[in-house]
């Protein structure tokens, strides 16, 4: 068989877990891209039953399980989930962890993007608290909330004390690593440092928006109180026949009650946009062998590497994609699938159907991509998988992407 | 001061002054609190009830946060009358209440003496707008179209981390000058062109924004003592745009992309036009285009003054600059800030009723202040094309930018006056314009004139029911005898054969021509709609139509026209068409919900996107 680039997409439903292994002579690189999910596949495992499934696969014969780059390409619950026990991991061996630059402990900036994202998280959950459990703003925000036990995993997590990368470092286009070998190239295309998908990336203040945030610990709105006692009259004390001319229907009166409440959808929409823009967008190079990763990635970013000379034609070199954000309409830019997507390229999208966001996965993407190749496989769609582009085994897909 | 007719002879009334003072806060208070930080702000004096509610417009202080309400302040109380009104405070929002009432007023005012009318911005079912100075908790202010309202938010400083603010400090966008006419102007470009907060282009929803911010900007710039006090502290030399540019920062100027708007200010970029979508950094560029031209008018007006001040070598001195001096620089800044903010108001007249672009506010400007100032004194017209081109804003099918081709085209030969219906009806029409007046009627009758006034004097109301059932004679009158001439002109007006036509709106207009003479117009739009269209346009019709400027004696001067695309036509042959279509897929790129909305909701997603709301500076970052 010819030297070829495998990636298995693992069933996790919604969210993703590739296991990429890049052969290099005798030996054999793995990188695990992501691990997380939200909803299980139907009929499927859990995600941290499939945990255990990687780790199982990455076992040599009575030895240790053994990862050499494991990548968290940004900090939603679909993507890291499957990291939160602890134990799953202990005895993974692991060459490096990569992760997005808003991830350092040890920026400033970094620092301050994530609190602000954690701060209007929890707000927003505790706004949204009441709302539905099919409502589609609070399940954006709860993939953004609780990942803290995922998260220390893989800041602190797994054997061997693997290299923390909190990449792109400024101005770093390419990752210069031997722990893949000599003969893979890494190119970083986000997220990116420019202030406009940074701004993007940094959501307004919750204190600014949300009462709940101004009170400490959800304390009742009294705290909020813009003027003192005195000023304040009880809807009967405005009756008075000397204001009878300042009336205000119920309907009215509702409306301004409620008028907070828009901004939280998006506030919600903003957040998740913010942190699905602190994806890792990678492009991994062996031999003829390109491979594009964009997470998450949304608009802003893909904008800023559409518009780069040196990316875009790395992007019309790439033999195989991974479709970005479930097949969201956002995250994979119709301009770049209609005059840069190489034809006939391995295609896979992580995704299933939930009925709190219809449109995800998006028919019209999928479809224009499929015009571009045939090669398009759906994590919950196995059986429409083309052959033999794509092997299914288990609950997994395989593409064999050449490196010749 | 009048003897009353028939009365006791010791009943001597005084004669009503034209003015009323109030004092609002000259820059917002948390951009900087500096001392003195007020202004004074005169607007129409008319009997004013407890809210304040006047004729047009009503505070109505309810806070939907606390559930409760504020007392309502009476402007008329002799002791607030007798200090010119209250002294600005951020603890009693009584003061809120003025403020926010002087501020939209005085908005209110400049569009009305601007476009030469008095403007109603009532609905059928609020006959008022309604004002809200803390109707939630937030560090936005909205106008709301259903509400017929602006709603002005308040919220806390973080404590850790307030940003230009105290920790803690409870902060009001309601005192916000910069705010208040932002909200309020998008409330009137509603009234006047209800289609436009249809996106149906990148630039739709950035001109709203941008027009906004251009009133309010230039409107702060118009209060000369409030320049005064800050050329007084200003190092830079006050002939360079820089430190105009400071006195915007200065005001606390609050735009939901600060640092965008002060990018775009500093120096003009060929490439952002091309670029940038966002609608806030997108209205920025047409903020600072028309910035660059009233830097430019400043300079050519303050030249003599320099040229006096400096003996002619043009060295300014260093340090303070003579009281003097800086009294006669900020007349003269504040006098071109008013007139180019009237210049830009009264370009509302020449724009088409949809689709509109930047491009068409260039030749609606530029018409305007031909009409308005032909000989071009101080440059402003010169300065406002040469603006546009540096940051390669170029209208649709225009070949050059001389003044020439940018003007809108004249009527076409042919097209013959308005028909003899509408000329009689005008002389109506334009005499009770000019007489009407809301000072004559008393309050109780208030309702009774505001029906009045709104069926005679401003064409059907903007929010028109399906089966509208006209209430006012002129009004289905007019609109029926101007609807049949439209018909019959069909191809003159570059309206679409076959498509029913909506007249939408009519306007006398009185204005005083360069040789001093009265000119009355008339100023009517017309719409069709077509909404057999397959493609996905997220809710939206697909719109055209034609404005029309006539003179009073029924000849037309212009046609102003954006053809509806022909039903039926592929996209291809209809740019107009192709470009809603394109925008469609832009807005989705750019919008976090696109992934979220329900199928109903994305059914229907252009509808949801054009959403007012302004954030407040400090707070957001």
């Amino acid at each position: 068989m010819k030297p070829a680039v495998t990636v298995r997409m693992y069933n996790v439903g919604f969210g993703d877990a590739f296991l990429v292994t890049i052969p290099d002579g005798k030996k054999e690189h793995t990188i695990l891209m992501d691990c997380g999910s939200i909803s299980k596949a139907e009929g499927g495992d859990a995600i941290g039953d499939i945990a255990a499934k990687i780790v199982a696969a990455v076992t040599p014969n009575g030895g240790q399980p053994r990862i050499d780059v494991v990548i968290a390409s940004h900090r939603h619950k679909d993507h890291v989930a499957g990291f939160a026990k602890a134990e799953v991991w202990k005895d993974v061996l692991v060459g490096e962890v990569w992760m997005p630059w808003t991830e350092d402990p040890k920026d400033p900036e970094a620092k301050r993007i994530r609190d602000r994202q954690l701060k209007l998280a929890d707000v927003l959950e505790r706004t949204l608290a009441a709302r539905p459990p099919g409502d589609a703003s609070l399940s954006a925000v709860l993939n953004a909330a609780g990942n803290e036990a995922a998260m220390d995993t893989l800041h602190r997590g797994f054997s061997g004390s693997p290299q923390r990368r909190f990449i792109p470092r400024p101005g770093e286009r390419r990752i210069d690593t031997d722990v893949l070998g000599k003969k893979v190239k890494v190119h970083v295309l986000g997220p990116s440092r420019v202030e406009s998908v940074i701004r993007d990336i940094d959501p307004p203040r919750a204190e600014s928006y949300l009462r709940l945030a101004a009170t400490a610990g959800g304390a009742p709105t009294k705290d909020t109180a813009p003027f003192g006692r005195q000023w304040t009259l009880e809807p009967y004390e405005f009756g008075r026949p000397e204001w009878s001319h300042l009336g205000l229907d119920p309907a009215t009166i509702d409306a301004v009650d409620h008028a907070d409440e828009l901004m939280s959808p998006e506030l919600a929409a903003t957040l998740d946009k913010a942190i699905n823009g602190t994806s890792l967008v990678l492009a991994l190079e062996v031999g003829s062998a390109c491979l594009l990763f964009p997470g998450d990635a949304q608009w802003g970013t893909w904008d800023a590497i559409l518009n780069d000379p040196e990316w875009r034609e790395l992007l019309q070199r790439c033999t195989f994609l991974k479709i970005g954000h479930h097949g969201s309409h956002n995250a994979t830019p119709i301009s770049f699938v209609e005059q840069l997507l190489p034809k006939d390229l391995w295609a896979m999208v992580s995704t299933r159907p939930v009925d709190q966001w219809p449109n995800i996965p998006r028919a019209p993407l999928l479809e224009a991509i499929s015009k571009r190749t045939a090669k398009l496989a759906r994590s919950d769609k196995d059986a429409e998988a083309p052959k033999p582009a794509f092997s299914v085994k288990g609950d997994t897909i395989e593409a064999r992407i050449p490196i010749g | 001061m009048q003897r009353l007719e028939g009365s006791s002879p010791q009943l001597f009334v005084f004669d009503r002054p034209a003015k009323r003072p109030l004092k609002i806060y000259a820059s917002d208070p948390m951009a900087g609190r500096t001392v003195g930080n007020r202004a004074r702000v005169e607007v129409d004096n008319e009997p004013l009830r407890p809210g304040p509610q006047g004729r047009r417009i009503e505070v109505i202080d309810y806070d939907g946060a606390a559930r409760r309400f504020y007392p309502p302040v009476d402007l008329d109380d002799p002791n607030v009358l007798m200090q010119g009104g209250l002294d600005p405070t951020e603890s009693d929002p009584r003061f809120h209440q003025q403020m926010v009432y002087a501020v939209a007023m005085r908005t209110l005012e400049n569009f009305d003496r601007a476009l030469g009318r008095t403007l109603y911005v009532g609905q059928k079912d609020s006959k008022r707008l309604r004002l809200f100075p803390h109707a939630f908790y937030g560090a936005n202010a909205y106008y709301d179209r259903k509400l017929n309202g602006i709603l002005f938010g308040y919220f806390r400083a973080d404590e850790t981390d307030p940003g230009p603010n105290l920790p803690g400090q409870t902060v009001f966008t309601c005192l916000s000058h910069d705010i208040i006419a932002h909200e309020m102007t998008h409330a009137i470009v509603d009234r006047l062109r209800r289609f436009f907060m249809e996106p149906t282009n990148v630039d739709v929803f950035a001109f709203h924004e941008g027009f906004a911010d251009i009133v309010a900007l230039f409107q702060h710039f118009s209060f000369p003592d409030v320049v005064r006090d800050q050329i007084q502290k200003t190092r830079t030399d006050i002939r360079d745009k820089s430190a105009l540019v400071d006195l915007a920062r200065q005001f606390g100027y609050a735009t939901g992309s600060g640092s965008a708007l002060r990018s775009a200010l500093d120096k003009p970029e060929r490439k952002l036009y091309e670029t940038v979508v966002e609608p806030h950094a997108r209205g920025s560029i047409l903020v600072a285009a028309v910035f660059d031209a009233f830097h430019s008018v400043y300079q050519r007006r303050i030249r003599d003054l320099i040229r006096i001040a400096t003996g002619g070598s043009g060295q300014l001195p260093k340090g303070d600059l003579h009281p003097d001096l800086v009294n006669r620089v900020a007349t003269e800044a504040s006098r071109a800030a008013q007139g180019l903010l009237s210049m830009s108001i009264r370009a509302f007249d020449y724009l088409p009723p949809v689709d509109i672009t930047f491009g068409d506010f260039v030749r609606a400007l530029v018409t305007a202040d031909l009409e308005l100032s032909p000989e071009d004194e101080y440059g402003q017209r010169a300065a406002m094309i040469e603006a546009f081109r540096l940051r390669n804003i170029f209208p649709d099918g225009v070949g050059s930018l001389a003044e020439e081709s940018l003007v809108w085209d004249s009527a076409p030969r042919g097209l013959p006056k308005l028909n003899m219906e509408t000329q009689d009806m005008l002389q109506e029409l334009f005499v009770g314009a000019a007489t009407f007046s809301f000072e004559d009627v008393p309050f109780e009758n208030a309702e009774e004139a505001q029906d009045r006034f709104q069926q005679h004097f401003t064409g059907r109301p903007n929010n028109e029911l399906p089966s509208d059932d006209a209430t006012g004679e002129v009004d289905a009158q007019m609109a029926t005898a101007l609807g049949a001439w439209a018909d019959s002109n069909r191809a003159a007006l570059r309206l679409q054969p076959g498509i029913p036509i909506q007249t939408r709106g009519f306007h006398t207009a009185f204005r005083v021509a360069p040789n001093g003479k009265l000119l009355i117009e008339l100023v009517a739009q017309f719409v069709q709609t077509d909404r057999s269209r397959k493609e996905d346009l997220g809710g939206l019709p697909v719109r055209g139509g034609t404005t029309i400027v006539a003179s009073a004696d029924g000849r037309i001067r212009y046609v102003i026209a954006k053809p509806l695309p022909a039903p039926g036509a592929k996209p291809d042959q209809e740019p107009r068409l192709a470009r809603q279509l394109a925008y469609v897929d832009l807005a989705d790129s750019l919008d976090a919900r696109t992934n979220y909305y329900g199928a109903e909701d994305f059914k229907n997603r252009m509808n949801l996107r054009m959403r007012f709301g302004k954030l407040h500076q400090g707070a957001a970052r």
